[in-house]
């Protein structure tokens, strides 16, 4: 199998790197709350960028940019499509 | 009849609806502010309508408060308009398909238009009117486009009453509406899409946030003394002096009268400041000394809010905040505290833990100066040199950091992990931005303005009979010996409990050193809220928590006014 295909969670992800997600972890509560806001299986998603000092991570989501935190970054599983945004980077 | 708003957070609920009801809503481009609700009226077709703004959610089954308020409203409305961000088709139909499980007719609003076409999304309206079969009207609420075939349309709503569906079976549907009415065409970044991505990277957004807060506190401080200079000074001087200095002469034969209505005469000359009567002091404090510096804060603030900056702000600053015990949401309340602390409590609402609500609401109340406060910092203190300034707001931010990383370990409970959608900047009308600030500015006037009217002359009976004498010789060793300050001040830390710009003007008399302004104002700062603050600080952590903030005011305060009074300034 090729790294490309692989698990990974979202914090593992690299900035730029677009992905699919594959599954979401966690509470109910916040499994809700990410579907809602259009991270649930089957979406593409794009790593923007990340904060220094393992802040947070910001996901561009079809047209929407999502802030979230490493812990819950931790719990987003996704497969890294081997594609990269050249819009995208840290810089 | 009874018209819900109804749409995901940042659909644009609240400018829709100054749109059709004429009347503004002090809400920001920052979702999930709105959590409760505004109500207006406009007419539809002859009939006047009751028009209701309920609180942004993306699922009727959301929790929390906001969700609640939302499903709550549903049952007592006539008709539905679904708001729906145009370049968020996918997401906010989701909402869209539940109402539509309802029994009440429907009409959707597609919002947002120009940005989805300007972003390369086009939606085909007549084969998404037909897949939802309720009308679909798209609209621009930010220009107006749109609203008005919107209102001719609404009495075309349409209930669906569709069979209840599962989550799946619905974001099937969703897919397959979306897959057939939406065709995006790949573009590139603009110019101002890449200005607008810099500041939520870690160092250009880290740079701009400064420069940011840099360019507000500038202006808010050189806007506000020129509105002083070339407006409010002027007036009191040129218009309103001569017809004071007329009626002291009228009364100067009933002592009693001119004291409360004119005051002291210094040189039998009026002074505003020191007069301390309800037609010079309690007019010219609020109106000539304080409001200048509310409507550059509130000006500011409004076009950080509508823009859309201040979520980039709070993700920028989240990691800093979770240090303190706070997540990055928190900076909202604390830069609202430097207008007025009464909205900033509210406004911790937003937080969804009590230890981060009573984290926010402490440091707020301890180490935030509101407008009133730092007209007198910037007015009073800034007279003897600009260092002294600096050396209050640095000595506060110290407090806030120190009182903040100590609260973080002690306080139990736990900080909630950041998650916030950054909504795209937009341009609000700057109709609707100058009304949001006329709104607050009279929000003010309304409060402070009775206040003083009434503070003055009460303030000026305790001293005729000798009450504040007898205060200021009991606190006088803490006051003078520890604080170092002249015990006439404590009069001053008294009154700041009952309006903070009252208190400015009792400082102001006393011809304080620079040493004692600077420990006076800081103490003032950290001390007690005043009383507003008091009360809703009371209602939102109640007494428990309440007593507990009190507590660390009163240490922190004293502590600080002590060690500041001992540094060789």
């Amino acid at each position: 199998m090729s790294m490309e295909n692989a698990v990974i969670s979202l914090s593992n992800l690299r900035d730029g790197q677009q992905a699919v997600v594959s599954a979401v972890e966690g509470g109910r509560g916040l499994v809700e709350k990410l579907t809602a806001m259009g991270i649930r299986p089957g979406k593409r998603i794009t790593r923007f960028c990340s904060m220094y000092l393992h802040g947070h991570i910001t996901i561009r989501v079809d047209n929407v940019h999502l802030s979230l935190g490493r812990g819950i970054a931790d719990k987003i599983f996704v497969i890294p499509d081997g594609l990269t945004d050249e819009n995208t980077s840290c810089r | 009849m009874k018209i819900l708003l109804a749409g995901n957070p940042g659909a644009g609920k609240s400018v829709l609806f100054s749109r059709l009801t004429g009347s503004v809503v002090v809400s920001d481009n920052f979702p999930g502010t709105a959590i409760g609700f505004s109500s207006g009226h406009m007419r539809v077709a002859g009939q006047n309508a009751e028009v209701i703004d309920t609180p942004g959610v993306y699922s009727l089954e959301s929790s929390g408060q906001a969700g609640e308020v939302a499903r709550k409203m549903l049952g007592d409305g006539d008709i539905i308009v679904n708001v729906v961000n145009a370049t968020n088709l996918e997401r906010d139909l989701y909402l869209t398909l539940e109402l539509l499980e309802e029994r009440i007719p429907v009409i959707v609003a597609l919002n947002v238009w120009d940005d989805a076409r300007h972003i390369g999304i086009e939606i085909d309206v007549a084969a998404i009117e037909q897949m939802l079969g309720v009308p679909v009207i798209p609209t621009v609420a930010t220009t107006g486009q749109g609203i008005k075939l919107l209102v001719e349309s609404i009495p075309q709503a349409v209930m669906r009453a569709n069979p209840a569906a599962t989550r799946e079976e619905r974001w099937a549907r969703i897919g397959e509406i979306v897959g057939q009415v939406q065709k995006v065409t790949h573009r590139h970044h603009t110019l101002g899409e890449s200005l607008a991505d810099a500041t939520v990277r870690p160092l250009p957004g880290t740079i701009i946030a400064l420069l940011i807060a840099i360019a507000v506190f500038a202006f808010v401080v050189y806007g506000g003394e020129a509105i002083f200079n070339f407006v409010a000074q002027p007036i009191f001087n040129k218009l309103w002096l001569p017809v004071v200095t007329a009626i002291s002469g009228l009364t100067s034969g009933l002592p009693f009268l001119h004291d409360i209505l004119i005051g002291r005469l210094f040189d039998s000359k009026i002074d505003f400041v020191e007069s301390w009567g309800l037609l010079t002091t309690a007019l010219y404090v609020p109106f000539a000394l304080v409001l200048p510096y509310i409507i550059t804060f509130y000006f500011a603030l409004g076009l950080l809010e509508d823009t859309g900056y201040l979520p980039r702000l709070a993700v920028m600053i989240d990691t800093v905040m979770h240090r303190f015990g706070m997540h990055g949401y928190a900076i909202i309340p604390t830069i609202l505290g430097f207008g007025c602390n009464v909205p900033a409590m509210l406004a911790t609402r937003v937080l969804e833990s009590r230890k981060e609500r009573f984290i926010a609401m402490t440091l707020i109340a301890i180490a935030v100066p509101c407008a009133s406060l730092q007209a007198l910092i910037i007015g009073l203190v800034g007279q003897h040199g600009i260092q002294y300034v600096a050396l209050i707001y640095g000595t506060l931010l110290v407090v806030w950091i120190i009182i903040g990383t100590i609260l973080n370990h002690t306080v139990k409970g736990f900080t909630p992990e950041l998650l916030i959608e950054i909504p795209p900047y937009r341009l609000m009308p700057w109709k609707l931005t100058l009304e949001k600030l006329w709104i607050r500015v009279r929000g003010f006037i309304a409060e402070a303005v009775p206040i003083m009217i009434i503070a003055v002359p009460v303030i000026n009976v305790l001293y005729m009979i000798g009450v504040f004498q007898a205060i200021t010789d009991f606190t006088a060793p803490v006051v003078s010996g520890l604080l170092g300050l002249p015990k006439d001040a404590v009069a001053a830390i008294f009154i700041s409990f009952f309006r903070m710009d009252a208190a400015m003007a009792l400082l102001a008399p006393l011809q304080l050193t620079a040493k004692q302004l600077v420990v006076s104002s800081v103490v003032l700062v950290m001390f007690f809220p005043c009383i507003a603050t008091f009360t809703i600080m009371l209602r939102e952590m109640g007494v428990r928590g309440l007593l507990m903030a009190l507590g660390i005011m009163i240490v922190s305060g004293l502590t600080v006014g002590a060690l500041l009074n001992l540094l060789p300034i």
